[in-house]
């Protein structure tokens, strides 16, 4: 039987609307992605950055992303790297593993980048670490902590952060500055916040501490949290320590003022990402704790990037219109790190290659911000540690370690009844 | 009057624009995507990715295709993929046997589960799976000794490398092999939602989806029917989880037992339309790839509320879905 054309269209329509659909995107994408060879001089720096921009981990992605964003938009400001504009291509991977692959694949054998940076929680960062490694471009994580991701002996994954600069603090704070028998533990159930949690838990254990509560949530989706401190408070406990994120931590801390749970101390491990918020949860958060890695206006940087430290501070609250905070501020000295690895590279003459970048990014020795930066050679940073703060009078105080300490802690905390 | 309901799936919807051969064109024509020149790793990938989602889709539809709405089927591919992974971590199987194994997992719960939650109608049944997703992802989240817990698996190998006479096949550094294996397990599903709609068993389907006691009345065994359908529904989107897995290298609990996973098919089967074969491939392939390729390239901090805006879109205006019509 024959078909007219009318019928053919009618039905197979659909099927060449969907393929052409496929295609003519496909087309553009392929387009855009050109696969010529390097040009022996360098027009243009390109680099990737994936991160969650939305989704669960969207609130701490965008603050990684504004200082990963500030300081390619402050090199370009200073005429790039020696000369060459620098150009920063930012993928949101939805907060998905399968979307962190994707964009990190993207950018590599898309767009060409010579490094990839960003990233937040291990489950993200260890997708793209996959894609990096498979296709030897060196990829500087913001913020990951999981110890299984660096003991895979990659070559191309380096960090910015690791699991001890928050365990040591946290115990040290415990132990040394609060003198406290039982600690309770909540955390969020990603991999890096379980394992450190579990970290703290086996280093207060063996320094005769005793945790008698020990739990996990979902970060984001559980918003109750007044079962769990209730029993934190059963237990007599001298201090909780949170392994949450932002969301779960301002919860935490409105619930133990609302229903008036005498708990101890409340210590906010992931800091960075407490340090705003804070500020809009009021005297609700006075005699709080959280880690902190850098504050410029308390001298929180380490020997040598004082200039750089006052430079970023001030240059982002002209732009931004409110202080950094740590997240940011992982951002920006990742920025940094990748930028002075490229740097180098050019300035020691040799073709910006990722895999010249990369043995540039393993050499570097350098104070940032965030940290005197020198990675070992597993790819994890080695002075990468966290101090404590404490909220007295709407105001941070630094209490842990001794040494930078600029006030006495103020513990046991007073009850919400006496504040 | 026109109806307006996506839910209204008299048989004369169901069978209307079923365009076999030329469902089964686009198949094949898939097959010659990686022989063009300039689709390079990330396209593949993205391609894979989209073939994947279209197969959770078309495997949801499966059981709705039974009458039953399921808001639960993380838990079959979280299993799936749990359940691949450890095979191959904790008894160095070959990830082949071990995708196989997971999809078995997920079929032999949802047998399990059919036997209880049969007994529930509709929502009832629809909450039940929602419920039991949770209870999964509580337990692998906590099962400390054999899953890992909340620190989830790492290290998940690819399918080992195939060598046939020179050529091998190589898993992890060629990105054609996982799209070839993507694509065969959207082509099995849609192969055997074909299969099904032609033989008794999906006439059983269509007449437990129309009236369960008039189909009983006629001699249908309804938990049989119902626990076939959720059996292959369970089956294929095992498939899923497990080929995800070896895909990934990386599996966390609240990735793969995540609610958006169960509304995932849910949402690109009413997109695409639940009433035909093609549409649950057409949703899934159309929204997966236009996020992918156009909306998240120009908009990427605002890409999803596009997402958002075009399913309401076609929700309004096109309620049997793109491939529903009007």
């Amino acid at each position: 039987m024959r078909m007219s054309v009318t019928n053919m269209a009618k039905r197979y329509g659909r099927w060449l609307a969907v393929a052409g659909l496929v295609i003519a995107g496909v087309g553009l994408l392929g387009c855009g992605g050109g696969t010529a060879p390097p040009a022996p001089t360098v027009k243009e720096i390109v680099i990737g950055e994936v991160e969650p921009l939305t989704g669960v981990q969207g609130p701490q992605g965008k603050l990684v992303h504004e200082g990963i964003q500030y300081a390619i938009d402050e090199a370009n400001a200073a005429g790039g790297i020696n000369g060459i504009p620098i150009t920063l291509l930012s993928r949101d991977d939805e907060s998905k593993p399968e979307q962190s692959a994707a964009a990190a694949r993207e950018l590599i054998t898309q767009k060409k980048v010579v490094a990839l940076m960003g990233g937040y929680v291990d489950t993200l960062v260890g997708a793209v670490s996959e894609v990096a490694e498979e296709n030897k471009v060196p990829y500087l994580a913001s913020s990951s902590l999981d110890e299984r991701l660096t003991a895979r002996g990659y070559h191309y994954f380096f960090r910015m952060s690791k699991l001890s600069g928050f365990s040591d603090a946290t115990v040290g704070l415990a132990t040394d500055v609060l003198h406290a028998k039982k600690v309770a533990i909540f955390h969020a159930s990603t991999p890096g916040a379980t394992q450190t949690s579990q970290r703290i838990r086996d280093d207060l254990v063996a320094k005769g501490v005793e945790v008698p509560v020990f739990e996990k949530f979902v970060p984001g989706k559980t918003t109750d949290f007044v079962p769990l401190l209730n029993k934190a408070k059963a237990a007599g406990v001298d201090l909780i320590v949170s392994a949450g994120f932002t969301g779960d931590n301002v919860n935490m801390v409105r619930q133990l003022q609302a229903n008036k749970i005498d708990a101890g101390g409340f210590l906010v491990l992931y800091g960075a990402s407490l340090r705003v918020p804070t500020f809009k949860l009021g005297d609700a958060a006075n005699y709080t704790f959280h880690t902190a890695i850098w504050d410029d206006k308390r001298g929180l940087t380490p020997p040598g990037s004082e200039e750089m430290s006052a430079a970023f501070a001030k240059g982002f609250l002209e732009k931004m219109g409110r202080p950094a905070g740590g997240l940011e501020q992982h951002g920006y000295s990742t920025g940094k790190a990748i930028l002075l690895a490229i740097q180098h590279t050019l300035d020691a003459g040799l073709e910006l290659t990722p895999e010249n970048v990369r043995d540039q990014l393993a050499a570097l020795d350098v104070p940032l911000p965030l940290e005197h930066l020198k990675f070992d050679e597993k790819g994890d940073p080695l002075f990468y540690q966290q101090s404590i703060m404490q909220i007295q009078g709407n105001k941070e105080v630094i209490v842990w370690p001794e040494e930078r300490a600029a006030g006495k802690v103020v513990f046991p905390v007073p009850t919400w009844e006496e504040r | 009057m026109r109806n307006t309901d996506p839910f209204f799936w008299s048989q004369a919807h169901w069978e209307r624009g079923e365009h076999r051969r030329g469902l089964l064109l686009f198949l094949f024509a898939l097959l010659f995507l990686p022989l063009v020149p300039w689709f390079g790793d990330y396209i593949l990938f993205v391609l894979t990715l989209a073939y994947l989602f279209a197969t959770l889709a078309m495997s949801w539809t499966l059981l709705a295709r039974a009458g039953q709405i399921s808001l639960g089927h993380a838990a079959f591919f979280g299993l799936g993929a749990y359940g691949s992974a450890l095979l191959v971590l904790r008894a160095h199987a070959n990830p082949v046997v071990a995708v196989a194994f997971g999809a078995a997992l997920a079929a032999l719960f949802a047998w399990l589960m059919g036997k209880v939650f049969f007994r529930f109608g509709g929502l009832y049944f629809a909450l039940a799976t929602f419920a039991i997703n949770e209870v999964v992802k509580a337990v692998v989240s906590n099962f400390d000794s054999l899953t890992n817990g909340s620190q989830g698996l790492v290290g998940i190998p690819p399918f080992s490398p195939i060598t046939i006479g020179p050529l091998t096949i190589d898993f992890l550094h060629t990105r054609w092999p996982n799209y070839y294996v993507a694509w065969l397990l959207m082509f099995a599903v849609v192969w055997t939602t074909r299969w099904l709609m032609r033989a008794r068993v999906g006439l059983a389907f269509a007449a437990i989806r129309e009236r369960e006691l008039a189909a009983a009345s006629l001699g249908v065994d309804l938990g049989l029917y119902k626990g076939r359908a959720l059996l292959i529904s369970a089956f294929f989107t095992g498939l899923c989880g497990a080929f995800y897995a070896h895909l990934i290298h990386f599996l966390n609990p609240n990735e793969v037992f995540s609610l958006s996973l169960s509304a995932l098919p849910l949402v690109m089967s009413m997109f695409g339309g639940m009433t035909t074969i093609s549409g649950p491939l057409i949703g899934a392939l159309t929204l997966y790839l236009v996020d992918a390729f156009i909306f998240q390239p120009l908009f990427p901090f605002s890409h999803q509320m596009l997402y958002g805006i075009a399913i309401i879109g076609v929700l309004l205006f096109m309620p049997r879905g793109l491939s529903g019509g009007r």
